[in-house]
């Protein structure tokens, strides 16, 4: 048989090690971008046109180009600049970066989908800026994203394999290189791809529950 | 020596694209004085007082609020408008119930009205909750602190956008048209809290309402709004029986049979 | 070397991301469709096929498909030049989202556009044709576009299966030059400028489509 099921048996361990290297990148790439998106969003609402020019234009450029060169760029640019990361660490800002760019988004719609009535009503009651976004807006602006940030978490466990090109042993990476040593691609890679289908799979069942959950606000 | 009005308006302009909302303006409210505002649909009057509560800005006039300038002319035809500390300061001074509530959907009614003292005011969590349980009390919900504004009829809401203005003492409480979204049947719990607010408070109050009965009972004084300009401002009575213009006669004709 | 002399090292490259590009779009407005409209099939096999297929390339990473498609495929016995496995696989993992676009598109039609066409004694696949895709079409740009965008941007990983794309070609220029700043920013102006481009041009088609519409436009 083509498919050499001892062969996969014995690799599964370094792949599910190497897993937890993919789902490690995914949770810190995703806190940063929940965070830097949020950043952006609020700097969007800015009453200095500059500063929303700015964000708007710098959102949508790390949106339309891809992720594979905005690695790059944090790995090879960034250190003539006297910043160095290793190469997980450039993985976890890449990513939280580029998805920084969509969070934004998703935020944006939250907070435009929050009435004018509530902002009018948290300046009638004198509150500050932080106070209304802390009070007022963003208790009624995210209830709303959490499904469609979910989305981006399983888009961005999907895109965790560009990892490979800057040498993070990730899930791809580990496969190729057991497959490299081994003259076996077949069944590291198909492993791998078996592993993000479940994984995928499972959670786009999870994001649909959510969706239900945040459909009917209360 | 009169005392000086806690509102003060002249001469206020207001564009909105093409539009003049406002065109020269003059309006002046003595402390404590109960003003109702009444005119036809478009006429400004929401104009005025979102202008009063910072929610607008203004093309060119002078507005004092207290004694202090919320909008300063430079005597060439600019206005400015506070800033910062001056700003907040003056906001505090004002409040505002809204034609739809505008109360916070996802806070049950004790924390939308103890938010703002707290977090704004910054008086501790128990003596803010107190008053606030009497306030709620006074208007009628005291059983209802836990419940959520989703769970409120209309007159139970406003009732509570009113008791959430009032916590944080204003000297000036702006109405906006603030039973026109209830059911009729709602409509007079709510004149009836506003009018306790008015006979037992020395609040400032300047209210927009279409209730000219209303308007009677509780107004030391009726303006009549029409087109960016109070074209009457007399005493109820006055106003009522003997308006001055075929517009204001017009006016409350149509209002007053319908 | 000047900045104009790494630009024009860097034109082969982009040649073939732009060959990639528009030819896996291609391949994925087929697919899209194809599956898309599988989806809503009142055949059984061709929806559980449809949805083997979307569940499959949307379920799995881009860059895993492309390696499996390039390393594991020969193995197989399917041996494909990397130009190829780059089209197809780029074009069906975008087509597998288009289905999505599509079927949802179809889906918010509303009912009453149906039974007008049944009144009128349409057969089920000329109503679909002339009736309710034409209307669906117009939804479906928007988020046609953005797959566009998504599509330009995983074409940079087939550099990692050796195709001599415009990160490829960066990545070569950095290893010679060692420029690796003024590179990388010109790429990803390039990139920026294309994705620019596809906009617009998306946008040229939806204003053909929509005008003088008042119908289709769902939200
Ligand atoms: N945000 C806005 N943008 C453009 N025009 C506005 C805006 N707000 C108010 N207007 C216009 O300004 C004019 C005055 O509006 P305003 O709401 O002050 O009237 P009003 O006297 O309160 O009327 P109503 O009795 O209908 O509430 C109207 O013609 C209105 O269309
Ligand atoms: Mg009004």
């Amino acid at each position: 048989m083509i498919f050499d099921w001892r062969f996969t048996l014995e690799i599964t361990p370094m792949l599910l090690r190497a897993f937890l290297v993919t789902v490690e990148a995914t949770l810190v790439g995703m806190a940063i971008a929940l965070v830097a998106g949020l950043v952006w969003a609020i700097l969007r609402r800015s009453r200095r046109r500059l500063l929303t020019g700015a964000a708007s234009t710098l959102i949508e450029f790390v949106r339309s180009t891809p992720l594979l060169i905005q690695i790059y760029f944090i790995f090879f640019v960034l250190p003539e600049f006297g910043l160095q990361f290793a190469p997980l660490t450039t993985g976890f800002i890449a990513l939280g970066l580029h998805y920084s760019a969509y969070t934004a988004e998703v935020y944006r719609a939250g907070i435009e989908g929050v009435p004018k009535g509530q902002w009018e009503a948290a300046v009638a009651l004198n509150m500050g800026r932080y106070r209304m976004w802390r009070s007022v807006i963003l208790p009624q602006a995210l209830p709303p994203a959490i499904p469609a940030l979910g989305n981006y978490l399983v888009a961005m466990f999907k895109d965790t394999p560009m990892l490979a090109a800057i040498t993070v042993m990730e899930l791809l990476q580990t496969a190729k290189l057991i497959g490299a040593q081994s003259f076996r691609y077949l069944e590291p890679l198909t492993m791998t791809g078996v592993l993000f289908l479940l994984v995928s799979l499972l959670s786009s069942q999870f994001i649909r529950r959510l969706e239900l959950r945040f459909a009917v606000r209360p | 020596m009169e005392e000086a009005p806690i509102v003060s308006m002249q001469d206020v302009r207001k564009r909105f694209g093409g539009l003049d909302v406002l065109c020269g303006l003059d309006l002046e409210v003595s402390r404590g004085q109960k003003r109702v505002l009444i005119g036809p649909s478009g006429a400004g009057k929401s104009t005025v007082l979102r202008i009063l509560m910072t929610l607008e800005d203004i093309e060119s006039g002078a507005i004092r609020i207290d004694g202090e300038y919320l909008w300063m002319p430079d005597g060439e035809g600019k206005t400015t408008k506070a800033k910062g500390e001056a700003l907040r300061r003056i906001r505090g001074k004002v409040g505002m119930v809204f034609q739809h509530f505008n109360l916070f959907p996802h806070m049950n009614v004790l924390r939308n009205v103890c938010e703002a003292p707290i977090h704004v005011l910054g008086l501790s969590r128990k003596s803010v909750e107190e008053r606030a349980l009497d306030l709620l009390d006074r208007v009628g919900l005291g059983d209802k602190a836990s419940a959520y504004p989703a769970h409120l009829s209309g007159g139970q809401k406003q009732r509570v956008a009113i008791a959430r203005a009032l916590v944080m003492q204003p000297k000036v409480m702006l109405f906006d048209e603030i039973t026109s979204a209830l059911d009729p049947e709602l409509v007079g719990e709510v004149l009836g809290v506003l009018k306790d607010v008015a006979l037992k408070t020395d609040i400032t109050m300047l209210i927009v309402t279409h209730e000219i009965g209303f308007a009677k009972e509780i107004a030391d004084r009726v303006a009549y709004v029409d087109a960016g300009r109070i074209l009457e401002d007399e005493t109820p009575e006055r106003l009522l029986r003997n308006p001055q213009h075929e517009r204001t006669k017009k006016f409350l004709k149509t209002v007053l049979t319908t | 070397m000047d900045t104009l002399e790494l630009m024009k090292n860097l034109l082969p490259g982009l040649k073939i991301t732009l060959v990639i590009t528009l030819s896996s779009a291609l391949l994925a407005f087929v697919a899209a469709f194809a599956a898309g409209l599988a989806r809503l099939s009142k055949v059984r096999l061709l929806r559980a096929l449809a949805l083997v297929y979307i569940d499959f390339f949307r379920g799995t990473s881009a860059l895993v498909q492309l390696f499996w498609a390039y390393f594991a495929l020969p193995l197989l016995g399917i041996e494909l030049n990397a130009m190829t496995v780059g089209i197809v696989v780029l074009g069906l993992n975008i087509g597998a989202y288009g289905a999505e676009v599509v079927r949802g598109a179809v889906q918010a039609v509303p009912r009453n556009q149906w039974d007008a066409a049944a009144a009128l004694n349409f057969t089920h696949a000329t109503a679909m044709r002339r009736i309710i895709l034409p209307q669906a079409l117009v939804a479906m740009l928007p988020p046609f576009g953005n797959l566009l965008i998504e599509l330009l941007k995983s074409t940079a990983l087939v550099s990692l299966i050796t195709l001599s794309d415009l990160t490829f070609e960066a990545q070569v220029l950095r290893a010679s030059t060692l420029r690796s700043a003024e590179i990388f920013i010109i790429v990803l102006v390039i990139y920026f400028l294309i994705a620019q481009a596809l906009n617009q041009g998306v946008k040229m088609i939806e204003k053909r489509f929509t005008l003088g519409r008042d119908y289709g436009v769902i939200e």
